[in-house]
C-alpha cells in the first residue's frame, strides 16, 4: 500500500480506486444480506417478544432516558405495525401494538405522534390492522388527560367515531375539539355537517343557528346560513313529498305537475326553496327535488331523508 | 509473515490485557447471577439463563471489540510506540491487517471460552432439573444451536473490530474513536428499524437516505439469532453461512479502507 | 569528500509543509529544500535548535512523514518503500515500547519483523542486548519497570538487532545521565568501527564534536551549514559557528 515514490495524480487515483473498491464491497455485502433474507427469513422475528409490559416498570428501567427509550419503543411500534401488515400473519396479528403504544406514551406522555398515529394504527380494520377503535379512543383519551387542551386528540377521537359509523359521538367530539383554545375554526362547521349526516336535523339546526348568531368569522356565518337553508329545504321536500300519496288517494291517479296539486287543493302557488328556486316534481318517479342549479344544491345526503 | 507476527503479538497482548480479563470475569460473574435469577423465576430459568448468557457474551464481546480495537492503532499513536514499529521494513497495510486478525482471533477465543462457561451452567441446570421440567423446555438445555449463536457473535465482532480499527486509523484520540465506534454499533443495531422508519415516512428522499445508510452502516441486527435459539426455532446452516459471508465481505471492505487511510497517514 | 559508492542517505530538495489551524488550515513550512548526502561509513550529525526540523527530516527518512516535494533515498532506494528500511535501524526520540513485554521479547519481536527467524533471531537478539548493556536478569523484566536510561538502551538494541548498515538516531542523548551518555557515545563509535553508517540529530554540540565526521546545521527548516567538522571549525568553535548560523 505504501506508494512507491509517486506523488500527485498517481496517488490520487490509487486512493480513488481504493474508495471505489471499498464501496463496491459494501454493496456486495448488502446484496448477500438481502439474498439471505429473501431466501430464508427466520421463523419469527424478535419483535414478538416484549419483556417489559408494565408501563410503571418501563419508566423505572428507563431512568433518566425515558424520552429516548420512548423513541425506541415507538420505532418498534412502527416496525411491528408495518411488519404485520406486510407479512399478513394469521395468529395474533398486531398483538403487541397496544402494549407497545402504552409503553411509548407512558414513557413520554407528550409524545403527540405516538397518540395520533397509534390511534390510526389501532383503529385500522383487519386485515390491515387490529380493528380496535375502542383501544384507539382509550389511547387518545389518555393523551387528553395529560394534555387537556390538545384539540387534535379530540378531533382524532371524532374521526375514529366517524369511521366506525357513530356520527352522534363524532359530532360531539368535533364540538369538544372546537371548544378548546387554539382550535381551528373549521371544526365547528365540520361538526355541524357531521351532525346533520347523523340525521339529527333539529340538533343540527339549533346548533347552526347558534353558530350563525355568534360566530366571529363572516365565512362561518355564511356556511351556517346555507346549511340552515338546506335543512329547511329538506324539511320542505319532506312536506311536499307527503302530498303525493294524499293526491293519489283523493284523485285515484298520479300527479303530473304542481298544477295538479294546486287543482286538488293541496298546494297554493309554486313551491320554492329558501333561495327562491322552484322545486321540481318528477312525475315518473313521484319524487320532489331541488332544481339542479339551485344555490342550495347539492343537498347533504342524510339517512332517513327522501329526496 | 509480517502479518502473522503482528497478529500473534496482538493475540498474546490481548490475553494479558487487563480490559479483557476484567470483561471475561464480569461475564462469568453474570452467569452466576443468572443462575440465581433462574432459581427465583419458577420454570422459566432455562430461558432466562440462555437469554442472559447469550446477551452477556455478545455485550462483553462488543465492549472488548471496541475498547481493544480502538487501542490497536490509536493507543500506539498516542503513546508513540508506533514510530519504532513502523521503522521496521514492513508495509503499513500489513500492520493493519495483522492487528485486525490478531484481535479477531483474541475475541473468538474469548467468545469460545464464555460459550463453554455457559454450557457448563446449562449442564448444571440440566442435571438438577426433574424429568417433567425438562420435557417442558422449548429447546434442550445443551442445545447445539447455542454454538451457532456464538459463531454469529464472532462474525458480528469481526465487523465491529474492523469499524473500531478504521476509526482508530485516522483519529489519534482514543476517546473519539471509542465514541464513534459505539455510535456505529448502536446505529447498526437499529438499522432495520431505521429502514422501516424511513419507509413509514414515505418521502422519496428519506427512502434513498435509508437505503444508503443500510449499505454503508453495518447491519448488526442481522447477526441476532438469540430469539430463535432460545425458543428452539430452526436456524439453518445456510443462513449462518450467508451471514458469515456478509460479515467477511463487509469486514474486508472496512479493513481495506483502514489500510488505505493508514498508509497515507503522516505521523507528526 | 566524494565517494563513488551509493550514499547511505541521500536527501534532495526535501520540503515538508504542515497544515496548521483548524478552521482555515494554512501550510507551515517545516523543511525547505534540504539537500545533503551521507556516504557509507560516516557519522553524520544533524544539528540545530529546537524546532529547526531535525526530527522532521529523520521522520521523512523513515517514511513516518511524506514529503511535500523532494526526494529521500536510503542506499539508493526510495525512502517511501518498505524495502528501503531493510538495512536501517531507527531509534526514535525518548522511545516507548509495549509495557507488558520484556526487553528480550521486544527485541525478538522486532527482529522477527525485520525478517529474522528461529535460532538466528534468538542469537542476534541476545547479542544486541549484550551490546547495549542490558543484563540477563533485566532483559526478562517487563518494560514498564525500566528507567529512561534503560529504555534508551532497549531502543538501541532493537535498532541494531538485525545488524543494519545504517542507524538513525533522534536525539539519542536526551534525558540521559552522564553514564548513559557515555555508553551511547561508545556504542556509536563501536558501530562506526564496524563500518556502519550513523546519522543522528542533536542540539548538544559537544556530542557532535566528539562523534561526527560531518555535520549539517538546520535553522528554521533550512540547511544553513553543511560540511566536514574539521573544515567548519577551522577558524571558530562549533558553538560560534552554530550561533552565527542560526541567527
Amino acid at each position: 500500500m505504501t506508494p512507491r515514490g509517486e506523488s500527485g495524480p498517481a496517488r490520487f487515483w490509487r486512493g480513488a480506486a481504493g474508495v471505489v473498491v471499498t464501496l463496491a464491497l459494501m454493496l456486495a455485502s448488502a446484496a448477500i444480506l438481502r439474498a439471505r433474507d429473501r431466501r430464508m427469513p427466520l421463523a419469527t422475528s424478535s419483535d414478538r417478544w416484549l419483556y417489559v409490559r408494565s408501563p410503571a416498570v418501563g419508566r423505572l428501567l428507563a431512568m433518566n432516558y425515558s424520552a429516548v427509550v420512548a423513541d425506541s419503543y415507538w420505532l418498534r411500534t412502527i416496525q411491528h405495525f408495518g411488519g404485520d401488515r406486510i407479512t399478513h400473519r394469521d395468529d395474533a396479528p398486531f398483538a403487541l401494538l397496544s402494549p407497545l403504544l402504552d409503553l411509548t406514551t407512558a414513557l413520554d406522555p407528550k409524545f403527540t405522534v405516538a397518540y395520533r398515529f397509534g390511534a390510526i394504527f389501532l383503529s385500522e380494520p383487519p386485515p390491515g390492522g387490529p380493528g380496535r377503535p375502542d383501544q384507539a379512543i382509550a389511547l387518545l383519551e389518555r393523551g387528553l388527560r395529560v394534555s387537556p387542551n390538545r384539540w387534535q386528540y379530540a378531533q382524532d377521537i371524532a374521526f375514529v367515531h366517524l369511521w366506525h359509523e357513530n356520527p352522534q359521538a363524532a359530532a360531539m367530539w368535533f364540538r369538544r375539539a372546537g371548544a378548546m383554545p387554539g382550535a381551528p375554526n373549521w371544526l365547528d362547521p365540520v361538526a355541524a355537517t357531521v351532525m346533520m349526516s347523523g340525521g339529527d336535523r333539529r340538533a343540527a339546526r339549533s346548533w347552526l343557528e347558534d353558530m350563525q348568531a355568534n360566530a366571529s368569522e363572516e365565512w362561518i356565518r355564511t356556511i351556517a346560513e346555507r346549511r340552515i337553508s338546506q335543512l329547511t329545504a329538506l324539511d320542505q321536500i319532506d312536506q311536499l313529498q307527503a302530498m303525493v300519496p294524499l293526491f293519489q288517494e283523493r284523485m285515484h291517479r298520479n300527479p303530473t305537475s304542481w298544477e295538479d296539486f294546486q287543482a286538488a287543493g293541496l298546494l297554493r302557488g309554486l313551491p320554492t326553496d329558501p333561495s327562491g328556486a322552484p322545486y321540481v316534481y318528477f312525475p315518473a318517479s313521484g319524487r320532489v327535488r331541488l332544481q339542479p342549479d339551485s344555490p342550495l344544491a347539492p343537498l347533504p345526503d342524510l339517512p332517513g331523508s327522501r329526496r | 509473515m509480517t502479518i502473522a507476527l503482528i497478529a500473534w503479538h496482538v493475540f498474546k497482548d490481548g490475553a494479558r490485557s487487563r480490559t479483557m480479563v476484567s470483561l471475561v470475569g464480569f461475564a462469568f460473574a453474570l452467569f452466576g447471577v443468572s443462575l440465581l435469577l433462574g432459581q427465583l423465576s419458577a420454570g422459566q430459568d432455562l430461558k432466562i439463563i440462555k437469554d442472559i448468557g447469550l446477551s452477556v457474551i455478545e455485550l462483553s464481546g462488543v465492549l472488548m471489540a471496541v475498547l481493544l480495537g480502538v487501542g490497536l492503532v490509536a493507543k500506539e499513536i498516542e503513546r508513540r510506540s508506533i514510530y519504532a514499529l513502523l521503522a521496521r521494513p514492513i508495509r503499513r497495510a500489513d500492520f493493519i491487517v495483522g492487528k485486525y486478525l490478531g484481535l479477531v482471533a483474541t475475541l473468538a477465543m474469548n467468545v469460545a471460552a464464555m460459550t463453554v462457561a455457559l454450557y457448563l451452567v446449562l449442564a448444571y441446570i440440566n442435571a438438577s432439573s426433574p424429568e417433567a421440567v425438562r420435557a417442558s423446555w422449548e429447546a434442550p438445555a445443551l442445545d447445539p444451536a447455542i454454538v451457532l449463536a456464538s459463531l454469529l457473535v464472532v462474525a458480528e465482532l469481526a465487523v465491529l473490530t474492523a469499524v473500531a480499527l478504521f476509526f482508530s486509523t485516522f483519529s489519534s484520540s482514543v476517546l473519539w474513536s471509542t465514541l464513534f465506534s459505539l455510535g456505529v454499533y448502536i446505529a447498526g443495531s437499529m438499522s432495520t428499524q431505521l429502514r422501516d422508519l424511513a419507509a413509514a415516512v414515505g418521502s422519496r428522499g428519506a427512502g434513498t437516505f435509508a437505503q444508503v445508510i443500510g449499505v454503508v452502516l453495518p447491519a448488526f441486527s442481522a447477526f441476532d439469532v438469540k430469539g430463535q435459539v432460545v425458543h428452539g426455532l430452526a436456524v439453518p446452516l445456510s443462513y449462518v453461512g450467508m451471514t458469515i459471508g456478509y460479515a467477511a465481505v463487509y469486514s474486508i471492505a472496512v479493513v481495506l479502507a483502514a489500510a488505505l487511510v493508514f498508509s497515507r497517514r503522516n505521523f507528526e | 569528500m566524494t565517494s563513488s559508492a551509493t550514499p547511505a542517505v541521500s536527501v534532495d530538495g526535501l520540503t515538508k509543509d504542515f497544515l496548521t489551524g483548524f478552521w482555515r488550515p494554512r501550510p507551515k513550512r517545516a523543511l525547505d529544500g534540504v539537500t545533503f548526502a551521507v556516504p557509507p561509513g560516516e557519522v553524520f550529525g544533524l544539528l540545530g535548535p529546537n524546532g529547526a526540523g531535525k526530527t522532521t527530516t529523520l521522520k521523512l527518512l523513515m517514511d513516518l512523514l511524506r514529503p511535500t516535494s523532494g526526494r529521500a533515498e536510503l542506499f539508493g532506494v526510495n525512502a517511501q518503500t518498505h524495502a528501503a528500511r531493510q538495512r536501517v535501524g531507527f531509534v526514535p526520540e525518548q522511545p516507548y515500547f509495549y509495557d507488558h513485554l520484556s526487553a528480550d521479547e521486544l527485541v525478538q519481536y522486532f527482529a522477527g519483523l525485520s525478517g529474522l527467524g528461529g535460532a538466528d533471531r534468538r542469537a542476534k537478539a541476545a547479542r544486541a542486548l549484550d551490546r547495549t548493556g542490558i543484563s540477563a536478569a533485566d532483559r526478562r523484566r517487563p518494560l514498564r519497570q525500566f528507567s529512561k536510561g534503560m529504555m534508551q538502551r532497549v531502543g538501541l538494541a532493537q535498532a541494531v538487532v538485525h545488524e543494519p548498515d545504517l542507524i538513525v538516531l533522534d536525539e539519542p542523548m536526551s534525558g540521559l545521565d552522564p553514564i548513559g551518555r557515555r555508553d551511547v557515545r561508545e556504542m556509536i563509535l563501536a558501530l562506526r568501527d564496524e563500518g556502519r553508517t550513523i546519522l543522528f540529530s542533536s542540539h548538544i554540540l559537544s556530542d557532535a564534536e566528539q562523534l561526527c565526521s560531518r555535520v549539517g546545521i538546520l535553522a528554521r527548516g533550512r540547511l544553513v551549514r553543511l560540511g566536514a567538522l574539521a573544515e567548519l571549525t577551522q577558524h571558530a568553535s562549533l558553538e560560534a559557528v552554530f550561533m552565527e548560523a542560526v541567527q
